[in-house]
């Protein structure tokens, strides 16, 4: 992520739905909210170019996506952070990409770009007023062909990279406590290598990698262009047959991580002390599926009932009721080969974190124990379905949505189909996947606690190491 | 310019990392082609005979509705030794009222699909729902009950001032979030925003029930506050809805009292927090501006925008694309009812705060001797007026600017007549601007790990006063705790 807008360490948390709602589902009280689905239009290119779009006149502008399929699970071995350190050098242009293209294209003109690099995927992004389209395809396409980096520009892009790590990591009290969620809940797949990487890995790495990356990964068969708003299709075929179109396909093939990350053999706990965290933080962590999972829906409903709101599970008992946790959460993390349920609390002051974890497991083992409720149910779909209107009223919203479709899910359609698919859900699916990824398995639990806790931690804990999974 | 010859040093040097032949057989980007017109839709107003101000955006694209309640005062009316007055009457709206507790609102609003907010910031309170338009009625009688009938009970203010305080206890840990507190006080000094919208852990600590009431009673009116509807709605709607859910709210009509203006004599100061812990210094310029309703506020933003608005403003050019030494520079002017704050900042390593201000400062001063002009001017306006167009795109965005425009009681064509305003500032505008409020010396705040740069700080700014994180002390206005 090159400015402003927050990194994606974690894959899509909120995924995106859409649909069309029948009158009734969302219970008596609401009539049919219908949500017309969108035509898609998609090409492939002969090079293998995937590109999907969606015609939409309402505004002026136009918003394009470049999703490539590589993330910082590529990064080289001992490179954690490339992919992202490379993502910001896909600005420095070429011979004929001058260095300012893009904001001249963009911000100069009334748009905005930015990029963000995930665990799965980089994504370079970008909205203009509509009579730009035709330059920002060039200049997309200019460096997905080529890239012309020197070492002056490599280090003080460097030197940016590692100001980021240290605003992100070091100014932010739990910025270590987010890192160590990846590095102590994967054992085996690169997931554990965090997005943002280190500064001693960032400093090691070389200006030869950057054009070894680029030839490696950024190729129109690894690639899916993205197109929504205010265009011609037409113009937009001839345009992008004739940028995008007369780059070559290298006849290599595309390295793919193979890692296999192993069942859990046994719980761990993990503790960090820090001398700027004021509360004691952790988290509990859980392995779950792949995204492109069957039990998706599920463990997405499951998710908001858990903590989305004020009404949530989580935050009504432990921050309002218990007043134990400032702060809770729970993910489902779900990623390309596999993911994580994240449950995550920052104390409130004087509370202890044995209580916190004991008030913790109460409420999970209540889920897996009793379920959902019809109420809690009809409550989560109602907020997927005003979430998904909310998207759909930019062009970037939509864009968004139809890359994360197209090359997360790899089906482009899941856009208009994933909303139903969730209003489907019972609450004996939520219940179910729960108990399938929670139930008997083994869990991290990773303590960030303040440093004054360092002297009196070893005795008050002895327990630790065997931590009672919830029964049920 | 020197950016070309980086340019061309690239080409010599760098090793290219595929071939190099020119997309589409062109050299530069293909021209754009001719723009196409945008137009907002124009909002309606009404008025409640309680003197309740009602305006409709009709925007039936999508089945949504964004509403919400502005009063037209905030934070600038807190008690001196009590900031945080209305930012905790304003969180407290949604925590209960006569006939529903906290965890109810949060249910039956939610259970809509939708979310509530409430609170307060400098000149307006607020509070608003999203949903969708077919469930109107339910969540706007959540609305009109958090506004017309919050209990402000006293376990809840106990409960809001616990979590209140633990965010504050992380917050002073973080070094960008200290110095924009510092920046407030060391500016504004006493007057009425000279302090921070949430309150200090001492001011938070001391809040008692009857400051809220008070505040409450006394502003939160009819008369005094706008009702905002943006979305699948018509005005016809809109009237019946304020009227039936806002209609009966009968609360003494007290005239919002202008606070005293702040004739204070600008005397700027340099602090340093040293802050042992800090993992980046944070380095802030500031000096108090312009009100929001001054005929200079578009050259103003103009101004604002080439130096510290966009990736390659002055500020983000200087510091992090030529040298690398932060993720961001920007600046920000921040006009409100009275004199607003500029500020300019950036985060950087502890061990280059010392550039990082010198060259903060050339920039500004550059300002006005390297004038604003040509692709420069032209480029600036279009990130303003591409960014507002941007910000009106979603229902919320298009209420939150409508409610800006109704706390300052601005005309509603304002809407309208942003871009063409912005696109009407002309370079000796924009010199006028920076010559008339941004020529005078700044105050510079740093929050870092002092021992790292405040030797070559000293030799930029050698009155520099510094205070040990443990001495700080946000509610004086000399911010060292009294021993």
């Amino acid at each position: 992520m090159r400015y402003r807008s927050a990194l994606l360490t974690l894959a899509f948390v909120v995924r995106s739905f859409i649909a069309t709602i029948e009158a009734g589902e969302l219970g008596p009280t609401s009539p049919a909210v219908a949500i017309p689905p969108l035509p898609i239009k998609h090409a492939t290119l002969a090079n293998g170019l995937q590109i999907y779009s969606i015609e939409d006149h309402k505004s002026p502008t136009v918003a394009v996506q470049v999703w490539y399929h590589v993330g910082s699970k590529d990064d080289p071995n001992g490179r954690s952070g490339f992919a992202h350190l490379f993502e910001h050098m896909m600005f420095k242009g070429n011979e004929h990409l001058k260095p300012d293209t893009f904001e001249e294209l963009t911000e100069n003109v009334g748009g905005e770009n930015n990029a963000f690099t995930a665990a799965d995927m980089t994504v370079y992004h970008e909205v203009v007023p509509s009579n730009y389209l035709e330059p920002i395809l060039w200049a997309e396409a200019e460096r997905m062909s080529s890239l012309a980096i020197n070492d002056a520009n490599f280090n003080s892009e460097r030197d940016v990279v590692k100001e980021e790590y240290r605003q992100r990591i070091l100014a932010n009290p739990y910025g270590e406590f987010s890192l160590a969620l990846e590095q102590k809940s994967f054992a085996a797949h690169p997931y554990k290598r965090p997005t943002i990487g280190n500064i001693a890995e960032l400093d090691a790495s070389q200006l030869s990698e950057v054009r070894a990356f680029h030839s490696t990964f950024y190729r129109p068969d690894n690639a899916t262009l993205i197109v929504v708003g205010d265009f011609k299709p037409g113009e937009l075929e001839t345009w992008t047959k004739k940028y995008f179109g007369a780059i070559a396909k290298p006849s290599d093939k595309i390295p793919r991580v193979r890692v296999t990350e192993p069942a859990r053999k046994e719980d761990a706990v993990s503790v960090m002390y820090s001398p700027k965290a004021p509360l004691p933080a952790f988290a509990v962590t859980y392995l779950a599926p792949s995204i492109r999972s069957e039990d998706t829906p599920a463990l997405d409903i499951a998710d908001a009932i858990l903590s989305e709101g004020e009404s949530s599970r989580l935050y009504h008992s432990l921050v309002y009721e218990q007043q134990i946790a400032t702060r809770v959460s729970f993910s489902a993390d779900l990623r390309e080969d596999l993911g994580l349920l994240t449950f995550r609390l920052v104390l409130a002051s004087g509370k202890s974190v044995p209580e916190a974890e004991k008030a913790l497991d109460t409420q999970i083992d209540n889920i897996l124990k009793n379920g959902v409720t019809e109420d809690e149910l009809k409550k989560a779909k109602n907020q997927f379905l005003t979430e998904k209107l909310r998207e759909l009223q930019t062009n970037n919203g939509k864009a968004s949505a139809l890359g994360e479709a197209a090359v997360i899910y790899g089906d482009a359609e899941r856009m208009n189909t994933d909303l139903a698919k969730l209003q489907a859900v019972t609450g004996d699916q939520v219940k179910n996947v729960l108990n399938k990824y929670i139930a008997g398995k083994k869990r991290v639990v990773i303590e960030y606690l303040p440093e004054a806790m360092k002297s009196a931690a070893a005795p008050s804990r002895p327990e630790k190491s065997s931590q009672s999974q919830p029964s049920r | 310019m020197k950016i070309k010859q980086r340019a061309q040093i690239a080409m010599i040097l760098a090793a290219s990392v595929s071939s190099t032949f020119a997309i589409g057989g062109l050299d530069t980007p293909p021209p754009p082609a001719l723009p196409h017109e945008i137009n907002f839709t124009q909002p309606k107003e009404t008025k409640l005979e309680n003197g309740l101000r009602v305006i409709v955006a009709e925007r039936p694209d999508l089945p949504l509705l964004a509403a919400q309640v502005v009063v037209r005062n905030g934070a600038e009316i807190d008690p001196p030794n009590l900031a945080g007055n209305a930012s905790i009457t304003g969180a407290l709206l949604t925590k209960g009222t006569d006939s529903m507790s906290a965890p109810q609102i949060s249910t039956a609003i939610e259970s809509l699909g939708g979310d509530i907010s409430s609170g307060a910031g400098w000149d307006s309170s607020t509070a608003s729902v999203v949903v969708m338009s077919d469930k109107a009625d339910a969540a706007l009688t959540i609305l009109a009950d958090v506004v017309l009938h919050p209990a402000f009970k006293q376990e809840e203010l106990d409960r809001l001032k616990k979590q209140r305080l633990d965010g504050l206890r992380v917050s002073m840990q973080q070094p960008g979030t200290v110095a924009s507190f510092v920046a407030e006080r060391v500016v504004f000094d006493s007057s009425e925003y000279g302090h921070s919208i949430g309150g200090t852990v001492e001011t938070v600590q001391a809040m008692q029930r009857d400051s809220i009431m008070k505040f409450y009673k006394t502003y939160y009116a009819p008369a005094n506050t706008a009702l905002i509807f943006v979305g699948n709605i018509t005005l016809e709607q809109g009237e019946g809805y304020a009227q039936k859910y806002f209609g009966a709210w009968k609360a003494d009509a007290a005239a919002a009292k202008a606070p005293p203006p702040s004739a204070m004599e600008w005397k700027p100061e340099n602090v340093v927090v040293d802050m042992p812990q800090a993992g980046q210094a944070a380095v802030a310029l500031s000096k108090p501006a312009i009100k929001r309703n001054s005929p200079d506020y578009y050259s103003g933003l103009v101004a604002n925008a080439a130096l510290g608005n966009g990736f390659i403003s002055r500020l983000n050019r200087e510091i992090r694309i030529k040298r690398g030494l932060s993720y961001g520079a920007r600046s920000s002017l921040d006009a409100r009812r009275d004199t607003g704050p500029f500020t300019a900042s950036a985060q950087t390593k502890n061990e280059s705060a010392a550039e990082v201000a010198k060259l903060v400062m050339a920039e500004l001063k550059r300002l006005a001797t390297d004038p604003v002009h040509g692709e420069e001017l032209k480029s600036r306006q279009a990130v303003l007026t591409g960014g507002y167009a941007r910000g009106l795109e979603t229902d919320e965005g298009f209420a939150g600017n409508l409610a800006s425009l109704a706390a300052y009681n601005l005309p509603l064509d304002r809407l309208n007549a942003f871009i063409p305003k912005i696109n009407a500032v002309k370079t000796e505008d924009v010199t006028a601007f920076v010559t008339k409020y941004l020529s005078a010396i700044p105050s510079l705040i740093i929050v870092g790990k002092a021992p790292a740069f405040i030797d070559p700080l000293k030799k930029d700014f050698p009155n520099v006063r510094v205070i040990a994180q443990s001495d700080l002390d946000l509610n004086r206005p000399d911010l060292v705790k009294q021993k």
